[in-house]
This record gives structure tokens, sequence and C-alpha cells, in this order.
């Protein structure tokens, strides 16, 4: 049973619980309306009551389903890292923050190699390098020149 | 404007707007082509780049990429196996067994005629079907619309994949997204939770480039390197004059089932795929051959998928409810260039529904030109390995989200809604629901809200009209034969 409790659908119905008990409670601070049911609270919590029941049917349907014949370990590929997962995502935090600092030019080569770097089968520095200034010698083309778009620029270098 | 088919043919045929549109099939064709790559994504993409064009080349460009991206899928179901959009995986029942035979030319080349066909019948049929339709939604009164906006969500089923309730949990969940921010009535902020940055609600693009995009560029991150596939000689890709004879015969059909189901919302390409092909063999002398390799085979999936495009713009331009992923983006994008889709469109902006018209047709053409130039190159392409793509499209990503307003806040929204889509894909909850109902949510509110001020607080309103009322019951309708229909396709698999 536990186990069932711990399963992702059962914990994303109850974030999904926790998420509309949220919206439902911070609608009740709205300003009232005229008509009652056409205040802008009436819709979120129209809303966030039908989330609230899906998820619980969620967890009745979770909880019910037979173990080992869940939909997730179809899903799940074979060989997928969630570790690169993490990693490609917090250098994507961490480039959204180095830009500001550094720059579009350093900053996207600095992102594009780690990228590619930590992606690739057999690591080689210098196609990673290689193929990172080619996309930002696309991106830079396309946005500055093609569409005259402003690039970020960084507190350290523009 | 004194003539508007004239004038139409005018905007398409600049030369800017025509490159612009060459661009954009050989963009669609290879996202569709490219494992990991889709038409949305393509298109979510591009929006940035579009905001800088006026509104009649912004379009024709996205239009491009939709009706490349629709046919891009086949090449690489056919080649290798490998659908890269959810409605090529019928093309791949008969499209590989062709290519095993050593005639994946020939196949290739069915699904180009059959896709330029069926795009073409749809789109003649959506310049014929949308003005009535928006003439007759002009008199629509806001219970009408959010009985409109009631039915367009049910567009979410065609997006759900494996479970309609994950996808309406989604859907529920963008619908609740959808009202932080300006209440449209009263001038108040909501859900903001004192923060400057949810003052102004979510921001459409960010989402759009972080459920597609990022949330790809994660789950590509993740996923194995796949072995190089060589891919051998393609072969003659034009077909003899019976073979075309037999592709045309079955794109008739097909590109009707598709435009139909375009024009639902409660169906997609997939369900469009499946039904042409399922009809073509229940109606073939000889249905014993289909899945071993006949050219009828491809030519039913291909049309009807192809169709899909110009039926799903027919509710998604006169009423403004967008029939799937791909035009939910594409509604996105045309209320970014200020246009509002629904039956105003119509009356105010002639000048650019004509050009949208001219442009489905030579979309079209071009996609078939363009399509027969790539159709070697593609296969190369579509080997791309995944660092290559992990990188190219998570710059693309970041600088399209930071390019719309120059804010590094909404790269942090792309960012975010990134990994809440990967997360949400991960455990089976689809993330285009998400966006469908951003779209949705505010319509439909403003609509039920504006009713019910006019009822004086009435529901009587929503059923005593007969358009409202009957939209309800269909979309009720909808609703239940979908979960019937899911509950009995469970229940067949747990006895099997």
């Amino acid at each position: 049973m536990r186990a069932k409790l711990m399963h992702p659908d059962v914990v994303a119905a109850a974030l999904g619980i926790a998420v509309s008990a949220v919206f439902f409670v911070a609608a009740g601070n709205l300003p009232s309306f005229a008509v009652k049911l056409a205040g802008p609270e009436f819709f979120p919590r129209v809303s966030a009551l039908l989330l609230i029941v899906l998820c619980l049917v969620q967890v009745a349907v979770s909880l019910t389903s037979k173990a080992g014949s869940t939909q997730e370990d179809a899903r799940e590929e074979a060989g997928h890292d969630i570790r690169l997962v993490f990693a490609v995502m917090g250098m994507s935090v961490a480039y959204f923050y180095g830009m500001t600092l550094l720059g579009f030019m350093l900053g996207t080569f600095l992102y594009c190699t780690a990228l590619t770097l930590i992606t690739q089968e057999k690591r080689n520095p210098t196609r990673a390098a290689g193929s990172s200034l080619i996309i930002i010698a696309i991106v830079y083309a396309v946005f500055s020149y093609f569409l005259k778009a402003t690039l970020p620029s960084g507190r350290l270098f523009g | 404007m004194s003539n508007p088919i004239i004038y139409a043919l005018q905007a398409v045929f600049q030369p800017m707007n025509f490159l612009l549109m060459v661009a954009g099939a050989a963009i669609g064709i290879v996202f569709g082509a490219v494992p990991g790559l889709t038409a949305t994504l393509a298109i979510a993409l591009l929006i940035p780049f579009t905001m800088n064009l006026d509104a009649i080349p912004a379009l024709l460009l996205l239009l491009a990429i939709y009706c490349g991206g629709m046919y891009g899928g086949s090449i690489t179901a056919i080649t290798i196996r490998t659908p890269c959009t959810p409605a090529a995986a019928a093309t791949v029942l008969d499209g590989y067994p062709l290519a095993q035979k050593g005639q994946a030319g020939k196949a290739v080349g069915a699904a180009l005629i059959a896709s330029t066909f069926g795009g073409l019948v749809s789109a003649i049929i959506m310049i014929f079907l949308s003005p009535p339709l928006a003439r007759f939604a002009l008199a629509f009164s806001p219970a009408e619309y959010a009985a409109v906006g009631i039915f367009g969500l049910t567009a979410v089923f065609s997006v759900s994949g494996q479970s309609l309730l994950k996808g309406a949990i989604s859907a529920v969940f963008g619908l609740l997204l959808s009202t932080v921010g300006l209440d449209p009535i009263l001038p108040v902020p909501r859900f903001s939770f004192g923060s400057l940055a949810l003052a102004g609600g979510i921001p459409f693009l960010p989402a759009v480039i972080g459920f597609f995009a990022m949330a790809e560029v994660f789950r590509l991150a993740g996923t194995p390197n796949r072995k190089q596939v060589v891919i051998k000689s393609i072969g003659r890709v034009w077909p003899t004059i019976d073979e075309l004879k037999r592709i045309l015969k079955t794109a008739v059909r097909g590109s009707l089932i598709g435009t139909w189901v375009g024009i639902l919302p409660g169906a997609g390409g997939t369900i469009a795929a499946y039904m042409a092909y399922g009809e073509e063999r229940r109606s073939s002398k000889h249905p014993e051959l289909y899945g071993t390799g006949i050219i009828e085979g491809v030519a039913a999936p291909e049309s009807a998928n192809n169709a899909v495009s110009g039926g799903a713009m027919i509710p998604m331009l006169t009423l403004g409810i967008p029939g799937d992923a791909v035009t939910a983006v594409l509604l996105g994008a045309l209320t970014i260039q200020g246009l509002q889709p629904g039956p105003m469109l119509f009356k105010d902006h002639v000048d650019v529904i004509y050009p949208i018209f001219a442009g489905m047709i030579l979309a079209n053409l071009i996609m078939f030109v363009v399509g027969f130039i790539l159709i070697k190159p593609v296969t190369y392409i579509a080997t791309i390995r995944k660092e290559y793509l992990v990188s190219a499209v998570a710059v693309f990503a970041v600088i399209g989200a930071f390019a719309e307003s120059g804010s590094t806040l909404q790269v942090m929204f792309a960012v975010g809604f990134g990994v809440l889509g990967y997360f949400m894909e991960k455990y089976g909850f689809p993330v285009a629901p998400v966006v469908l109902s951003l779209i949705l949510g505010p319509m439909i509110e403003n609509a039920l809200r504006q009713a019910l001020i006019i009822s004086h607080g009435s529901w009587g309103i929503f059923v005593t009209r007969p358009i409202s009322a009957g939209l309800l019951l269909v979309s009720l309708g909808i609703i239940v034969a979908m979960v019937r229909r899911q509950l009995k396709d469970r229940s067949c698999g747990r006895a099997e």
C-alpha cells in the first residue's frame, strides 16, 4: 500500500490538489461582484474544484490499478538518464543567470559547449566548441541582422 | 481593396513572402522528419522570428511550416520506421514494408503526392466554409461563445495521448493557470502573490517555448544516443501513371475524412490517419494486402493527416478555437500579431484573411516542390546526432523567449515551464492541453461571466439559447464517447 501511495501518479495528483487548494483559498480574498456568479473568484474556484475532483479520481485509479502494469513502466524509455536531465536543467538555469553577467556570445558559447559535451557519447571538446560557434553564428545572424532584435548583453562583457 | 483575390495573390507572390514560404516549408519538413522535433516545436521556436514581420508574411511563414511539418514525419516513418509525428504512425504500416522491398522512393513519392492533394482539398474546403461560418458566428452572444469555448476544450482528447484522465487534469490545470493576472472584467490582480512577474498573467510565448521546446531539450538530453542508421538508397521517387491514379483515388477519400476530422475539435491528425487507413482497407477488394506494403496504405493516412491542417484552420479562424496543439500555437501567433481569431477577423481584417486562404493553397504547392527536392537530404538530416539537436534547440528557445520583450524574466518562465513540462510528460500528463487551456480559458471565463451578467446570474441562458445548448450537448456527447472508448480499450487490454 505504501508503494502505491508513493506512486508518481498519486504524488502528482496530491500536488494538483495542493495547488488547487491554494488557488481556492486565495480566490476568497478577491472582491465580490454585483452578480455573485460573475465575480473574479467564480471561475478560479470552479476550476480548482474540478481539478481536485479529477485528482481524487486519479488517486483512486492509481490505488486500484494492478501493481506492475502501470503506464509509466511502458513510458519509461530504456536507458533514460535522469542525471543528465538534471544536469541540463541546472545548466539552463546557470545560462539564464550567466547571460546577464557574461552577455550573449560568451554565455551561449559556454552553455552550448557544455551541453554538447555532456550529451556526447564520446566526448570531443573540439567538435563541441566548433558546433557551438556555428550555432552562435546562426543565431547572431538571424536575430541581429535579419530580425534586428537585441541580444542579451552582460554586466561584465557586452 | 477592390479585388480581394488579386490582392491575395499579389501578397503571396511578393518575393519576400514567397521566399518565407519556401523556407517555412523546408523548415517544417525537416522538423517533421527529425526524431525529437515536431511542427509544433518549429512554430513555437519561430514565433519570436515573426514578431518583427508584418502579419501577412508572419502567417504565411507559419502556415508553410504547418503544412511541411505534417508531411515531414512520413519520410522517416517510411525509411527508418520512425514516425516523428503521431499522425505518421499509420504511414509505417505500409510505408516501411514498401521500403523493405526496396521501394522506399515510391512510398515517399506517394506520401508527398497524397499529402499535397490532402492539403489542397482541405484548403479549398476551408476557403468555402469559413466565410459563411464566420457570418453565422457574428450573431453569437456571450452564451454561445462560452459554449464554443467549452466545445473547443474537447480538443483536449485529441492531444491527451493514452490517458484521457491525465489529459483532463492537464487541461483544467491550464484553466487554473489562465486565471493568473488581471481579471478580465474587474481590473483586479489575481493570484500574482505580490509578484510583478505574474501581475500580467502567464506569458504565452515563454509558456509555449517552455512546454514544447525546453521540455523536449531536457527529454532528449536524457535519451540514450541512437545507433547511427545507414539509410540505403531511396530509389525512384516518381510513380508511374497507374500508380498515380491509385494514389489520387485513395487520396480523395482520405482528404475528405481528414478535413472533417480536422474541423472537429475532439479529434486530430492521428485519428484522421488511422480512420482513413481503416476505411481504405475496409472498402478495398483486397484488404489482406494492407500491411504488406501497398501504395494505397501510404496514400490514405498521408492525405488524411495533411487534410487535417485546412480543417483545423476553420474553427480556429472563424470561432477562435484551436483544433489541435499546432493550431493552438498558431492562434497564439495571430494574437501576438494583434489579430483576434473569430468572426470579427473576417469583418475587420479581410486584408489578412484572403492572403491566408491563398497562402494555404500556395503552401501546399510549395511543399510539393520543396518536399521532392528534400527527400534525399532529409534522410541524412534525420540522423543528426542528439547532442547537436539539444544545444541548437536550447539556444534558439532561450533567445526566442528573450527576443519577445528583451526581458530575462521571459527566459526564466521558459526554463521553468520547460522543467514543469518535462516532469509532466515523464509521468504521462500531456502538456498540449495546458497550452490549449491557456488560450481558451480567458475566452471561456469572459464569455461565461458576461452571459451570467446578462441573465442576472441565471444558468438557464446556456440551455434556452439553441446554439449554446446544442454545442454543450455535443461537447457532452464527445466527452462521454471518448471516456467510454477509453474504458473499453482498458478492459480489452486487461482481458488480453
